[in-house]
């Protein structure tokens, strides 16, 4: 699982959907969409259907987050799973990955 | 995970453990003489996996203990603190206690004892003592409070080790609230720069509840070497009562021992690849030749055809007598094991009498079965005590004799045929043979010592309840000493000689054989039964007539051989066989040694020598006097293994009654 699928929102906006298994395994690939998702002014994220998540997982998400501020770009979460946001709440990560307070996962 | 695949864990988990403070013992005894400084780090790392893996396997007490050495070795080893005599001697009863502890992990009792607050007082002043003499003024470090700050900042390459800073935050949320404050300072400012499987971020962690470091120290056990880690009380509890640094109840070094003794047995044994790769060769080659062999299933066999089938046997032979001995050879350990308990026994037992000894090991790596190994320690630790009391002189006597104040010990095992043979030799005073007399006439062993050769006084050590010592020690001495070495050896089905030259010092030697998997025995008849009878208790055996065997009163039998009248012991009468031969001149008597006596078994005949791989009856069945052991003879009928010493004191105890 290395890549996060891509897909067109209905709105036509860039949505990048993160993997189930979203640990270190996999952040190479999603890092790569999220730099391009960068590029295209921003995009989506859907870890709605997230399973498992490790610390490798929301620091690249964190990353991703605070160059997408720096550049002005809103946050968009098109889901957060209840495994996404329990890890993000040990961390301490939730507040600045700006999740949404609820969402359907 | 389950409870019972957890025990299974902590089985291997205390074994390696054992291992490891077997290593910590002997890297101190060489720092003690002057080893260098990467020493140091093998004791620090055997005491941190032993801490690490404690708390993982659910032995919290052990894990904590070991961290309070951990710290004094930490400071050793990154230069804070010079390594002295006082504190080598601290941390060699660190290691005994240790052996306490895990003897009792295994045994399921409590693992703290007087002995281990003590002596972690003692670990903690140590510290503190350090501290001061330093000039650091360092605080001294709370070990109970309710609020702590830990301060918790990842290498790098901490995820890329599998370790999880989301798992060990939860862990510590475990212990109490937590409330968790991310540090980014070196997170890269654009993602393109950032490594995505390496750890940038770190966290500050403030925990409220009543937590002991210990507890806080252990969820970070396994990434200790990864991370930056600094626990902060915040809020003090109570005074650490525990750090009182009298040495309360700091019991005998010998208890220890004894416990580390009780648990030396375990059950697994540890093999290196090589072998087992030799293993997996020669099951390829025997499979070769199945298929090579399977092919003569089909057709004519001719001439040609028959000297490659004879050619295959051959072939099949050879693997299968390989693949027997590398399966032995499996459980085959080098004596090492055993030999390195003695630097440390040597150093206790030499500074207890104020002698000077040291102690030479030759052969460490000759290798016996598992078994037998687990078995020779005892013998072999009352030889080595023995040495160093009776043996070695006080400096002053030697110096009066002409020798080095420095008395030698040699330990020294090697190969000698089928067996091996272990030395115990020192270069002391020899045995007296004047004191040996003395004492056996006054037991009553003998009338007196005249005409009896020097080899022949040195036999009545032997006897039990020989003991020449005027005042018995603790060390040795108390009378059980050689004849339980003699028959711990013989229950091996060894033997143990002594050599010994007035002034120049004593040899025992210990033969054993190589393995108890396996004996050379004899195929005795008796009636419809077949016995073996092991190889290594055979004198000879004879052919006698009727008029040879008198009968003495009291109904036993005697013959005489070679100048001695010996008993005779009718296996057929033993074992109730029937259809056995009755008349001495039909049958055969062999003539066998155990215990350190001879007697003479009657059986139909002889019918051959074959090996016998030892099947326990006693697993399988029940034990029975006079028994050691069953075997499966070519036929696939089952052979009992005659067991020789049980059979002389079974019948000193008909004698008796």
């Amino acid at each position: 699982m290395g890549k996060a699928a891509q897909r067109k929102g209905g709105d036509g906006a860039r949505v990048i959907v993160l993997p189930a298994d979203f640990r270190l395994g996999a952040v190479a690939g999603v890092k790569a969409d999220l730099v391009e998702a960068l590029e295209a002014a921003g995009a989506q994220l859907d870890g709605g259907a997230v399973e498992r998540v490790d610390t490798a997982a929301l620091q690249l998400l964190l990353a991703y987050r605070r160059e997408a501020a720096a550049r002005d770009l809103s946050p968009a979460w098109r889901g957060v799973s209840e495994v996404m946001r329990d890890a993000a709440g040990v961390l301490g990560l939730a507040r600045d990955l700006e999740l949404p307070a609820n969402m359907p996962a | 995970m389950s409870k019972a695949g957890l025990a299974q864990f902590q089985q291997v988990f205390i074994e390696e453990s054992l291992e490891g403070l077997d290593t910590m013992e002997s890297s101190l005894l060489a720092l003690d003489n002057g080893g260098d400084g990467e020493l140091v780090h093998t004791i620090f790392r055997a005491a941190h996996s032993i801490k690490g893996g404690a708390a993982t396997f659910g032995f919290p007490e052990i894990s904590s203990f070991t961290h309070e050495a951990e710290s004094l070795l930490d400071e050793v080893r990154s230069g804070k603190r010079a390594i002295d005599g006082g504190i080598i001697e601290l941390l060699l009863r660190t290691v005994d206690c240790l052996r306490g502890m895990f003897a009792r992990a295994q045994g399921g009792e409590p693992l703290n004892d007087a002995v281990a607050a003590g002596l972690r007082g003692e670990l903690a002043a140590a510290m503190g003592r350090g501290a001061a003499a330093g000039g650091a003024q360092e605080r001294r470090e709370v070990d109970q409070a309710d609020a702590w700050t830990v301060r918790f900042r990842p290498h790098p390459g901490m995820l890329a080790g599998g370790n999880d800073p989301l798992r060990l935050i939860r862990e510590l949320g475990a212990l109490g609230e937590i409330a968790v404050t991310p540090i980014f300072d070196r997170l890269p400012a654009t993602l393109a720069a950032l490594e995505p499987t390496e750890c940038h971020l770190g966290w500050t962690i403030a925990l409220k509840g009543p937590a002991r470091r210990a507890d806080i120290a252990a969820v970070f056990d396994w990434v200790e070497d990864e991370c930056d880690l600094a626990i902060e009380a915040q809020h003090v509890v109570a005074p650490a009562a525990a750090a009182a640094p009298a040495p309360a109840a700091v019991a005998d070094a010998g208890a220890a021992r004894a416990q580390r003794e009780a648990s030396a047995e375990s059950s697994s044994v540890r093999v290196s690849i090589d072998k087992i790769d030799g293993l997996i060769n020669l099951v390829g080659e025997l499979v070769i030749t199945q298929s090579m062999l399977d092919t003569f299933r089909e057709g004519e066999i001719d001439a040609a055809r028959m000297a490659v089938l004879e050619q295959g046997l051959a072939q099949l032979a050879r693997h299968t007598r390989e693949l027997q001995e590398s399966v032995m050879g499996i459980r085959m350990l080098p004596i090492a094991s055993v030999f390195n308990r003695f630097p440390r026994m040597v150093r206790d037992i030499s500074q207890k009498l104020g002698k000077q000894v040291k102690l030479e090991m030759i052969g460490e790596h000759t290798e016996l079965d598992k078994t037998v190994l687990e078995k020779i320690g005892d013998p072999m630790v009352h030889l080595v005590r023995n040495a160093i009391d009776h043996g070695l002189e006080t400096p002053d006597k030697r110096r009066a004799a002409g020798k080095p104040d420095v008395g030698t010990l040699t330990l020294q095992a090697a190969h000698r045929g089928g067996s091996i043979v272990v030395e115990v030799s020192d270069d002391g005073a020899g045995l007296n043979r004047e004191a040996i007399v003395a004492k056996a006439v006054q037991r009553g062993l003998i009338a007196s010592g005249e005409g009896l050769s020097d080899d022949a006084v040195a036999e009545l050590i032997f006897q039990p309840g020989f003991s020449t010592a005027a005042v018995t020690t603790d060390l040795s001495g108390r009378g059980v000493g050689m004849d339980v070495v003699r028959r711990n050896v013989a229950d091996l089905g060894g033997s143990v000689t002594i050599r010994s030259t007035p002034g120049q010092g004593s040899v025992f030697t210990i033969t054993l054989p190589l393995t108890l998997a396996i004996i050379d025995g004899l195929t005795a008849a008796v009636g419809e039964e077949r016995y073996i009878v092991p190889l290594v208790s055979i004198v000879e055996s004879v052919q006698l007539k009727a008029e040879a065997v008198r009968s003495v009163a009291g109904g036993g039998e005697l013959f005489r051989f070679r100048g001695e009248y010996l008993p005779v012991i009718r296996l057929h009468d033993v074992f109730g066989c029937s259809g056995a031969v009755q008349a001495i001149d039909q049958g055969l008597m062999v003539v066998v040694e155990g215990d350190g006596t001879r007697v003479g078994l009657f059986v139909d005949g002889l019918i051959g020598q074959q090996q016998a791989v030892v099947k326990s009856l006693e697993a399988n069945y029940r034990r029975v006097q006079g028994i050691s052991g069953a075997t499966i003879l070519a036929d696939g009928s089952v052979a009992l293994i005659v067991d020789i010493v049980g059979l002389v004191r079974l019948q000193g105890r008909r004698k008796a009654a």
